[in-house]
């Protein structure tokens, strides 16, 4: 009997110490969190002027000009299994000087997911892939970074070059999504 | 006719009515010290090319924050006593690398209570972890998150969490 009050003594502190002490609620709220996808492009500028100088030797073809002064700058957010490109073109009435091809070659930097380059391609109105398979990356914003451009005003045709002829042609990077 | 119980009996009931006395007692010394908490506002944040710390071939800011008001608790007590605040996290969609992190940015106003610490942030994580301390009535104490471990490299998504305070009286 002794032990059994002992025991009702107990339970009954105990219950009386959880009500004094131990009484607790609980409340509680969701915190959402949207990451949306980003796909943002930028170059570093402008390539200098490609001018075709007169040979060395005469009798030689001009040699082609070149500049690889330009970056592709990028950032890019994809979800899963999917994958961007970058294509360039020139408007419609753009044309390289007469006798001339422009070509293009861009070169990623090596970086996780920042692509591969789809090699040379011969600037015109219809968009073509230069650096392919771009997952989620950001190439970096400073000099150097991303991918690299490398222009090359080719002579294809000496007997078509026209003297001091002159074209500007405006280029158009798109970062799309993957085909 | 008098029926007298035996001595055992009697004791038995003696012990139960003792138990009866001794658990309402208890009840009321509960419902006197009964404590609730409530929390108000909520936070939604999204993630987009604005969060990026420059231009094109920038990544994203390692974090955000929630305004400095987005989301209060309030306590209400029956008495002026002791309590403390714990927090922890029910994780919904997660990315591993997010971090989702809480601090008090107000004393709260109302009532004749106080409230003291969890001023820095604390990292939230599935195991309850004292927020900060007070005592007696509390309302409109302000918290901010921050959710950190921003990167290109979380897959776009949504993500959740539940976050649970608790609040439990203390001596």
């Amino acid at each position: 009997m002794k032990l059994f009050k002992k025991a009702v003594l107990g339970t009954a502190l105990a219950v009386l110490a959880v009500g004094l002490v131990g009484a607790a609620t609980t409340t509680s709220q969701s915190v959402q969190m949207q990451i949306r996808e980003i796909c943002l492009l930028g170059v570093t500028g402008a390539p200098a002027a490609l001018a075709i100088a007169p040979p060395a030797a005469g009798g030689d073809t001009p040699a082609n000009a070149t500049d690889n002064s330009t970056y592709l700058l990028y950032t890019s957010t994809v979800v899963a299994g999917k994958s961007r490109a970058i294509t360039a073109a020139w408007g419609a009435s753009d044309a390289a000087p007469a006798g001339c091809s422009l070509k293009l070659t861009a070169t990623p930097n090596g970086g996780t997911n920042q692509g591969a380059s789809a090699g040379q391609i011969i600037m015109g109105a219809t968009a073509k892939n230069i650096v392919t398979t771009i997952k989620s990356c950001a190439t970096g914003g400073a000099a150097g970074n991303g991918a690299r451009l490398a222009y090359i005003l080719s002579v294809d045709d000496v007997t078509a070059l026209v003297a001091n002829e002159s074209k500007t042609v405006t280029i158009t990077f798109t970062l799309t999504d993957a085909a | 006719m008098l029926v007298t119980k035996p001595r055992g009996g009697r004791r038995k009931a003696e012990a139960r009515r003792l138990l009866l006395r001794l658990v309402l007692s208890a009840a009321l010394a509960g419902s006197l010290g009964a404590i609730s908490i409530t929390v108000s506002g909520s936070w939604s944040a999204t993630i987009d090319v604005s969060n990026l710390q420059g231009g094109a071939g920038s990544d994203l800011v390692p974090s955000v924050e929630s305004p400095l008001n987005g989301t209060a608790l309030s306590v209400k007590q029956s008495r002026q006593q002791s309590w403390q605040i714990t927090v922890r996290k029910i994780d919904g969609t997660w990315f591993p690398d997010l971090a989702l992190a809480v601090e008090r940015t107000s004393n709260g106003s109302g009532g004749s209570g106080t409230v003291t610490g969890g001023t820095a942030y604390l990292n939230v994580t599935s195991v309850e972890q004292v927020l900060f301390t007070g005592r007696g009535n509390r309302s409109n104490i302000d918290l901010r998150f921050r959710l950190s471990g921003l990167s290109v490299n979380v897959p776009p998504s949504t993500y959740s969490t539940t976050v649970v305070y608790t609040i439990v009286q203390t001596i």
